[in-house]
């Protein structure tokens, strides 16, 4: 009778989970600067805040009957503090005394990210404990029942994903999507009430009032604009200290603004991105002029990213018949054209293309002269996809017999940590295993310059003189001062005393290096972890899982049959979780790689795994009462894991050959399916897990899938805090594949081992 | 029977997994990606200079504003002087981590000091402020064991200029005050070579020792970060403006050459008028003829937000610099700026031409300005 609509309503919690989750990560990340270790952390503190209160709820809803108004009451809690948290969460750096302009390391990261996200997921956490234990009350299939809840929840999410990336953040700003979750909840939790049914109960009865109190003042506080006040509110207190112009969110970030004494700053999620009308003049010109003037005529340039921070200016200096301008966020170039009024952008020699860099490369027709990359360090997977091999010989495909590559990274004329050396080394070895030629201007930030032709800085210097530049910076002397064949020497010595490591697609070390190089600066102790971690290989996975699976069997015989059955489920759930959070930032990444544009299609990534959650929670809930032998029919879903998780690099080597196969198939489907199919093998599992556990202990089912869904999300939580960070990018995404294939056969191990 | 069956068989099912397995690890086995970094132990290289005993073991660094109180074992505010047994030693005294030659004077911010030379720059790990916008961060903030130094004595460090044909070496990047006995042995051995010596500082060292290492310097640039002791306080960890006072006081009284720099840093000491108290106090301290530096701050270290200092600021506390009276004003960190150049106070005429650290032209003959005959305060030769 209540089954029904509390299913629905798990439609409405799975949705608000999924929005409060991207609204408030978002913000927590542009107000940290973030990278994938910030990420990392915010992550895992999600998944482990939900299974804290998963587990906790689940414990105490088995103890004390619990009726939907408790579920109710949690509801109603969620939606009351979604609006504080999303308040608090875009002001934290006030909360906790950051000076404005400062950046945090990772444990005020760790902290406040848990303070922020820490209510919400709690109460998400005892919902799906609270739902599960009042529909299953009572009911011949329990495990049916939470079979259900997982797969609402699940679609739930989806719907919030896809419906937040193509609609809501392009309509709505922040406060007005949380109204829209909440308004959504509302009535979920009036739908349970069925105030119309004269519903038994005073308690149950006097929640009504509230509900529909809450409804009324959200709808009133959106019509009112007071909504819209809190928003610009919220944002003002987020920049104390700035002059703040203009914000607006797109689909990559936040975008925003600042203006004093004549000039406006640019931010792109929370990173100061240029300054007009005065930049950095020194990065600016050497980064236009150093690789134009060392080619004799250049006619046709291509810009990556920057452009309006002053680049374009000085190449349009130049006589080049072309420039082609990619920018990824169209947001940008709008802002640039209102608020700093780039003259450059209206060059009739300038090409602008709004498309991601390596997208635009490796379909580009056209050869250049020169080639700049302007875009930070690769402090994140997406940077990092502009300094790896395979993207230099993309360019190396695009550019002319005489072309240039030229792109700079920050070093130090004063000093060069270990960290900075091993980074820039990383991208130096990575040029050069693609570039035959290759030169630097060292300083405190470091020109590259690469071509399949030799270069000569030298003549920088003859033709400066000769294309009678109009420049603030470069003249004679300085040329002759950055330009000494000595200092040339000095700093290609540097980077060749040691071999680096490759930077690769599927391999992105150069962010790990990066990481660590920013680590350093709060934690200069940890350098050594870092280093350390680096030496990661599998052995570091095998050996404690054979070790586990070992000593596990071996205590067997003492701890009894039932306790270790038990045990070896809730780890293989774990296992599970883990394995469904790795192989989706896999699938992310490679996803990122081959299709660019990551962050517009990231909502239809995440909704496909999803749907494959759900379909394959429905699909084993539907039978799961009928299945007789499900510790075997569980053994042979971790084996369609392992064998998916093993076969999954091989896949995606194969992807452009897939591609050719059929030519007319869009080329996101196959990643999307494969995404589909990981959440649907993830998805069997708890349904039948917990049917398995129910079967063997005494213990309450609220605790029991309490406690499932907190081990899942105990294995999520190590996926997001080793996969982004360590294993993709010291092991590379096969070995890192294979680590899931090894800690799934510890788990099948166990398991049979246990039947 | 039925027993060893099972047993065999869990075998060959651990034999198969653990096999699989190796074959991966195999896979994913490679060489280290960081080489592993050696930390060697700092040796105990000289006895610091400017301390004395306390009870018992402790001991008090006398060297700077801080008067670390250090007890056995325990290494001052700084990181680089420790305690070893009741006595204070310096751990980095011949130590450098960055030897540096061939840099250009004006990127030091001397503009009066032989315009378009070279020196050789030295600087040790370790400093005693701590601030959030520092550029050295690599060195400032870490250990003397946490940084890759050189052995390099005092002769050795003066040859290494001589070698590359540089009159000057300049004391730079973190903070001298902290590696002065290493300092004091160069600056004196320099002088003896016929060399020339630059003191770059946060000038917070304590009188006394400034006093003696002053006769062997021959130009001293400070730096004084703000003209509030809040900022002192707040952006540099607990620091103290009126240190940096005296210390522009004693360098006044004993005639060395100095000049000025003021970083202006967006929301945290960018208001004019406290900019306009600093410049009369310039003026009347230390004379108007000192030369004083805006220079334009760019995101460093922790401080990665703050946009850079808008030119419009710069540009004003120059004017209120100039209407102080202060007579030689520049604004650095802006290439291609009109005020990055020297201007003659008496004609207005342009002395020196620069871009950045380029000199592209010098027109003063004899210390003063070649159009009016205004002497120019500096070491011109
Ligand atoms: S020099 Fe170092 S040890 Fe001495 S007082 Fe200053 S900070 Fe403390």
């Amino acid at each position: 009778m209540k089954g029904k609509p509390l299913v629905l309503a798990f439609l409405a919690v799975g949705f608000g989970e999924t929005v409060s989750q991207v609204l408030l990560i978002r913000e927590l990340m542009t107000n940290f600067q973030g990278n994938e270790l910030a990420l990392g952390v915010i992550l895992a503190n999600w998944l482990f805040l939900i299974g804290v209160g998963s587990w906790c709820a689940g414990r105490a809803a088995d103890r004390v009957p619990v009726g939907l108004s408790a579920f109710v009451i949690i509801q109603l809690l969620f939606c009351l503090i979604l609006p504080v948290q999303l308040f608090l969460a875009r002001t934290i750096n006030n909360l906790i005394g950051v000076q404005p302009g400062e950046m945090v390391g990772l444990l005020p990261i760790l902290y406040s990210s848990f303070l922020i996200l820490g209510p919400i997921c709690v109460l998400h956490g005892c919902q799906f404990a609270l739902g599960c234990r009042i529909l299953a009350a009572g009911a011949e299939t329990p495990a049916r029942q939470v079979g259900n809840i997982y797969v609402a929840e699940a679609l739930g999410s989806m719907v919030g994903g896809a419906g937040f990336t193509y609609l809501l953040v392009h309509h709505l700003h922040a406060f007005e999507i949380a109204l829209v979750t909440i308004l959504l909840n509302l009535m979920a939790a009036l739908l349970l009430l069925r105030p119309w049914q004269q519903p038994e109960g005073l308690l149950t009865r006097s929640l009504v009032g509230p509900i529909i109190l809450i409804l009324g003042l959200g709808a009133h506080s959106w019509l009112s604009g007071n909504l819209a006040r809190a928003d610009q509110l919220s944002r003002e207190w987020q920049w104390t200290g700035y002059n703040l112009v203009y914000h607006q969110d797109s689909v990559y970030g936040n975008i925003a603004a600042t203006e004093s004494e004549g000039q406006t700053s640019f931010y792109f999620s929370g990173l100061l991105a240029l300054t007009s009308p005065d930049p950095d003049i020194v990065v600016v010109e050497e980064m236009a002029h150093y690789p134009l003037l060392s080619h004799p005529a250049p006619r046709t340039v291509l810009l990556v990213g920057g452009g309006i921070g002053g680049v374009l200016d000085e190449i349009l200096k130049h006589p080049v018949e072309s420039v082609d301008y990619v920018e990824l966020d169209p947001l940008i170039i709008e802002t640039a054209r209102e608020y700093a009024g780039t003259e450059a952008l209206d060059d009739p020699r300038l090409r602008l293309i709004l498309t991601d860099a390596r997208l635009f490369v490796r379909d580009a027709r056209d050869e250049y002269d020169v080639v700049i990359v302007s875009l930070p360090p690769p402090s994140t997977l997406q940077l990092n996809r502009a300094y790896t091999k395979e993207f230099f010989q993309e360019v190396v495909q695009r550019l002319t017999p005489q072309g240039i590559l030229c792109f700079g990274f920050p070093a130090s004329e004063a000093y060069m940590s270990g960290e900075m050396i091993e980074h820039n080394r990383s991208i130096y070895e990575t040029t050069r295993a693609v570039f035959p030629h290759i030169s630097l201007v060292p300083g405190d930030w470091t020109v590259l310059l690469a071509s399949p032709s030799p270069l000569d800085l030298g003549e920088i210097r003859q033709r400066f003189g000769e294309r009678d530049l109009e420049t603030r910076l470069l003249n004679a002397p300085y040329l002759e001062y950055r330009l000494s064949q000595e200092r040339i020497e000095r700093g290609l010595n540097l980077y060749q005393a040691e071999e680096g490591q490759i930077n690769r697609d599927l391999r992105p070390i150069a962010t790990y290096y990066n990481l660590a190089l920013w680590n350093v600066m709060f934690y200069p102790a940890w350098g050594n972890v870092f280093g350390w971690m680096s030496g990661l290989n599998l052995g570091w996975v095998l050996s404690p899982a054979v070790l586990a699976v070992v000593v596990l069997t071996a205590m067997r015989g003492k701890a009894g049959g039932t306790r270790f059955h038990n045990a070896a489920v809730i780890l293989a759930i774990a296992a599970t979780g883990f394995a469904g959070m790795t192989l989706s930032i896999v699938l992310m990444l490679v996803f990122q790689i081959y299709q660019g544009l990551l962050y517009q299609r990231i909502g239809v990534l995440v909704a496909a795994f999803m749907l494959g959650l759900a379909m394959g929670g429905l699909a084993m809930a539907g039978s799961v009462e009928r299945v007789r032998r499900d510790v075997r029919v569980l053994v042979s879903t971790e084996v369609a894991i392992i064998g998916y998780a093993f076969l999954l690099p091989f896949l995606v080597m194969r992807l452009p050959q897939i591609a050719d196969l059929a030519p007319r198939l869009p080329r996101e489907v196959p990643l999307t399916l494969l995404n589909c199919l990981a959440g649907f093998l993830v998805g069997l599992q708890f349904p039948l897990a917990n049917k398995i556990y129910l079967g063997t202990t005494e213990r309450g089912l609220g605790r029991v899938a309490g406690g499932l869904y907190a081990s899942d999300l105990a294995g999520g939580v190590f996926g997001a805090l080793l996969t982004s960070v360590f294993l993709i990018p010291i092991l590379g995404m096969t070995a890192t594949c294979l680590t899931v294939v090894i800690l799934k056969l510890a788990s099948l191990a166990l398991l049979m081992g246990a039947a | 029977m039925e027993r060893t069956e099972l047993t065999r068989r869990k075998f060959i099912r651990l034999a198969a997994l653990t096999s699989l397995a190796a074959a991966g690890a195999k896979i994913g086995c490679r060489r280290s990606p960081m080489s592993s970094r050696s930390t060697p132990e700092p040796e105990p290289s000289t006895e610091a200079r400017h301390w004395t005993r306390m009870e018992g073991k402790t001991v008090q660094c006398q060297l700077c504003f801080r008067n670390c109180t250090i007890r056995e074992g325990g290494r001052g505010f700084c990181g680089v002087r420790e305690n070893r047994d009741g006595t204070l030693y310096s751990l980095v005294y011949g130590r450098p981590c960055s030897v540096t030659p061939g840099s250009p004077m004006e990127k030091l911010a001397l503009y009066h000091v032989v315009p378009g030379s070279l020196r050789l720059n030295l600087a040790t790990a370790g400093c005693n402020f701590r601030c959030s916008f520092c550029h050295n961060w690599e060195i400032a903030t870490r250990a003397p064991e946490e940084v890759k130094s050189r052995d390099l004595s005092p002769i050795e460090a003066v040859d290494v200029a001589v070698e590359n044909n540089l009159e000057f070496i300049a004391f730079t990047y973190t903070e001298p005050t902290i590696f002065y006995e290493y300092m004091y042995d160069i600056a004196r051995l320099a002088r003896g070579r016929g060399l020339r010596t630059l003191l770059n500082t946060n000038g917070a060292m304590s009188p006394d020792p400034l006093k003696q290492l002053l006769p062997h310097l021959d130009a001293v640039n400070v730096d004084l970060k703000a003209f509030t002791s809040e900022f002192y306080q707040k952006a540099v960890s607990h620091a103290r403006m009126e240190p940096v006072l005296t210390t522009l006081k004693v360098i006044e009284e004993q005639g060395t050459w100095c000049e000025i720099v003021n970083l202006i840093i967006p929301t945290l000491n960018d208001a004019l008028d406290r900019i306009g108290e600093m410049c009369l106090w310039i003026r009347d301290e230390m004379g108007s003829g000192i030369p004083v530096h805006f220079t334009r701050f760019f995101p460093a270290y922790k401080q990665t937000r703050l946009p850079p200092t808008p030119v419009e600021t710069l540009e004003k506390a120059r004017d209120v610099a100039l209407e102080a009276g202060l007579e030689y004003v520049y604004i650095g960190n802006v290439p291609g700026h009109a005020a990055n150049s020297t201007y003659c106070p008496n004609c207005g005429r342009i002395l020196i031409e620069r871009v950045h650290f380029s000199v592209l032209s010098n027109h003063i003959e004899d210390g003063a300005c070649p159009f009016c005959s205004q002497p120019i305060p500096g070491i011109w030769t």
